[in-house]
């Protein structure tokens, strides 16, 4: 019977072209405009790791006086403090994490050398984070904490020096430093970079990541702006904040106790004569600190009200026009009523009517999508393009929305086309 | 077959009562072909409505094959018209951009028939009205007495227990009206009981018995003028199928 009613509809569609095409065209706008700014509010607001993302937190202490905290708890820590958390083990799995940039040295001198962006962590960086890994695996020292010249790259970098190949054992030479390959990851491009929120939360993931002794040891610079200055002795000292540290803590329990620590250790830093005040300590879920950090700004969240506005706006356009569609087939209706169709027959080929419209307003949206997402990615900055990528997820959710949306839509209409009285219109 | 009891069909609005029938009560037996005849207005077409369970009534009793359908639904109402009538219209009726054959197949569909019974049965109904050849056309390929013949056709495929004809020769000349009516005198040698409403008096001669009906009632022969009757029906001597 689908069948029969796919037929019909067909047949239905094709007999008054222009009214069928302005219905699609109506819907597919609203259906382009809505998913145009929610494919880029869903990437900026989505949480890369949902399966983990309880379990990881990021713990922050304010070493500031009081009367310095205006702007809330800073979110890094000083070399100092990152290390006594790091060597407490209150938890199984835990990184301190910054960034960096160092100039890859090609093996041929007449090549110029590559600005490349990485970061320093344990290995521990890649249990946190499910970093899949193609070939090798983390360095293989607990912590690195030997100072070990190893490195793993990404598959970006993997691609563009060794052809995507099996790269494990060649060295690349960094800033001067020859590094060892002993890990390749696969293409992994959380969207937000949830572990590296400070600097520049959306785009490519880092070319490369060595253990966080070898950078200190290395005395290589963080990049981006800190509190600290140049001098690398005031690094390693209790004061300037330069250190991201991320921990895991599989059950609320766990979450309870490291907390408590903080406190414990706040306290402790305060006795010991550091602090003539209690430093505030905070244990931060990655869930809440993305909402802290406001990664999706006010303007896109008010463009998705207002999208999904024009959206609704489209779709009761197309309730009026699919009445107009079907109440202007009275008389083929009451004849289709008199040969035996029920209304619940004639309702649900009405329906799948609008079903088909609904397809086909899917495949235009789809196309618009693209368009408007081609066009946000013209004005956004480069970093930023990558919240225009157009998912399959997304494909797959205008088109789903596009159907069920005008389904929804022809309710009304197909209800009204069906309760046609097989008699008036057949009376001759 | 079709036996409607002191059956009456009341329009009422705020100020006015009007009958289309009152009162009224018919038996149409199996195999019997019955003309209804009467002037305009006269309640003809309500009652071929009534009949074809397209309209519901007012009161009184109506039994088509030995089940009441008084209070049925709208669904039920359906499914026993789609299994027990099949309707032929004046204006034929048919769905301009279906082909015949999709349009002789229609309410084969209804009945949710599997597609090899529902092919034999149109291939067989095209072939009893002689459009084998016309399948693939569509109506508007087609000439008015073809597509009455089509109307017919979508009538017959369904294996109706009767066929309710209203005007079938109405939008015809009179050349194809005669080969229509020829059809139908066919069909009712073959057993099909026809019901037809009609308002030329000389196709309402070729059925077995006349019906006359004025103001929503069956009325008395004589008052047509100048034929001799005694019942509210007149029984013409034709030979039974």
């Amino acid at each position: 019977m689908f069948i029969f009613y796919l037929k019909s509809a067909t047949h239905s569609l094709l007999r008054n072209r222009v009214l069928t095409a302005l219905i699609i065209v109506a819907i597919a706008f609203g259906i382009g405009a809505s998913m145009t700014v929610f494919s880029i509010f869903r990437t900026m607001s989505g949480d890369p790791i949902p399966w983990k993302s309880a379990q990881l937190f990021v713990p922050r202490i304010d070493t500031r006086p009081p009367g310095k905290h205006q702007d809330g708890i800073p979110d890094l820590l000083s070399y100092q403090d990152a290390m006594e958390l790091r060597h407490a083990k209150i938890v199984a799995h835990q990184t301190p994490l910054y960034t960096l940039a160092l100039h890859l040295m090609p093996e041929d001198i007449n090549l110029l050398p590559q600005h490349v962006v990485g970061v320093a962590v344990d290995r521990d960086f890649f249990h946190l984070f499910d970093v899949p890994f193609r070939y090798g695996s983390p360095w293989a020292v607990e912590n690195g904490d030997d100072g070990s010249n190893v490195v793993v790259i990404g598959k970006r970098l993997n691609d563009r020096l060794f052809g995507g190949k099996d790269s494990l054992g060649q060295s690349l030479n960094l800033d001067g430093t020859k590094y060892r390959v002993v890990g390749v990851i696969k293409n992994w491009d959380p969207q937000p970079r949830l572990y590296n929120l400070l600097n520049a939360p959306y785009g490519d993931s880092e070319d490369f990541f060595i253990p966080f002794s070898t950078a200190v040891e290395h005395k290589i610079a963080p990049r981006g702006a800190t509190s600290c200055s140049e001098a690398w002795s005031e690094r390693l000292g209790a004061v300037c904040t330069w250190i991201l540290v991320w921990v895991e803590a599989t059950t609320p329990s766990d979450a309870q106790h490291y907390r408590d620590f903080l406190a414990d250790y706040a306290m402790e830093q305060q006795r010991l004569g550091r602090f003539s005040w209690l430093p505030s300590a905070s244990l931060s879920n990655a869930r809440d600190w993305l909402e802290e950090k406001h990664i999706v700004p006010t303007e896109t969240r008010l463009s998705l009200i207002l999208a999904f506005g024009f959206l609704t706006v489209c779709l009761v356009n197309g309730v009026v026009l699919m009445m107009a569609k079907f109440l202007s087939r009275d008389r083929e209706t009451a004849i289709r009523r008199a040969l035996g169709a029920t209304r619940t027959i004639v309702f649900s080929q009405f329906l799948v009517e609008a079903g088909v419209i609904g397809a086909l307003a899917g495949v235009l949206g789809l196309g618009l999508t693209a368009v408007g997402l081609a066009f946000e990615r013209s004005l956004l900055p480069k970093e930023m393009a990558r919240v225009t990528a157009l998912s399959p997820a997304v494909i797959g959710m205008t088109f789903g929305l596009a159907v069920f949306a005008t389904v929804c839509a022809g309710l009304y209409p197909s209800w009204r086309g069906s309760i046609v009285e097989p008699a008036v219109q057949s009376k001759t | 077959m079709l036996t409607m009891t002191n059956l009456s069909k009341v329009f009422r609005t705020e100020f006015l009562e009007t009958f289309a029938l009152r009162d009224f009560s018919v038996d149409v037996k199996e195999g019997e072909f019955v003309a209804i005849t009467g002037p305009s207005g006269s309640g003809k077409t309500t009652f071929l409505n009534i009949a074809g369970i397209l309209e519901e009534f007012t009161s009184g009793e109506y039994k088509l094959d030995g089940v009441n359908v008084r209070h049925m639904n709208d669904d039920q109402r359906s499914r026993l018209r789609n299994e027990k009538i099949g309707f032929i219209f004046q204006a034929f009726n048919l769905i301009l951009d279906l082909s015949v054959f999709a349009n002789v197949e229609l309410p084969l569909h209804y009945r949710r028939l599997a597609a090899a019974e529902r092919k034999t049965r149109v291939t067989d109904a095209l072939r009893r009205v002689g459009l084998s050849a016309r399948s693939k056309h569509y109506p508007g390929e087609l000439s008015g007495g073809q597509q009455q013949r089509v109307a017919i056709a979508r009538a017959l495929a369904g294996k109706p227990r009767i066929l309710l004809a209203d005007e079938p020769t109405g939008n015809l000349d009179s050349q194809t009206a005669r080969g229509v009516m020829g059809l139908i005198e066919d069909l009712h040698r073959q057993g099909s009981t026809i019901v037809l409403v009609t308002h030329d008096p000389q196709i309402a001669a070729r059925a077995q018995r006349q019906i006359h009906i004025v103001d929503g009632q069956i009325v008395a022969l004589e008052q047509l003028g100048g034929l001799s009757r005694t019942a509210a029906s007149v029984t013409i001597d034709r030979d039974a199928p």
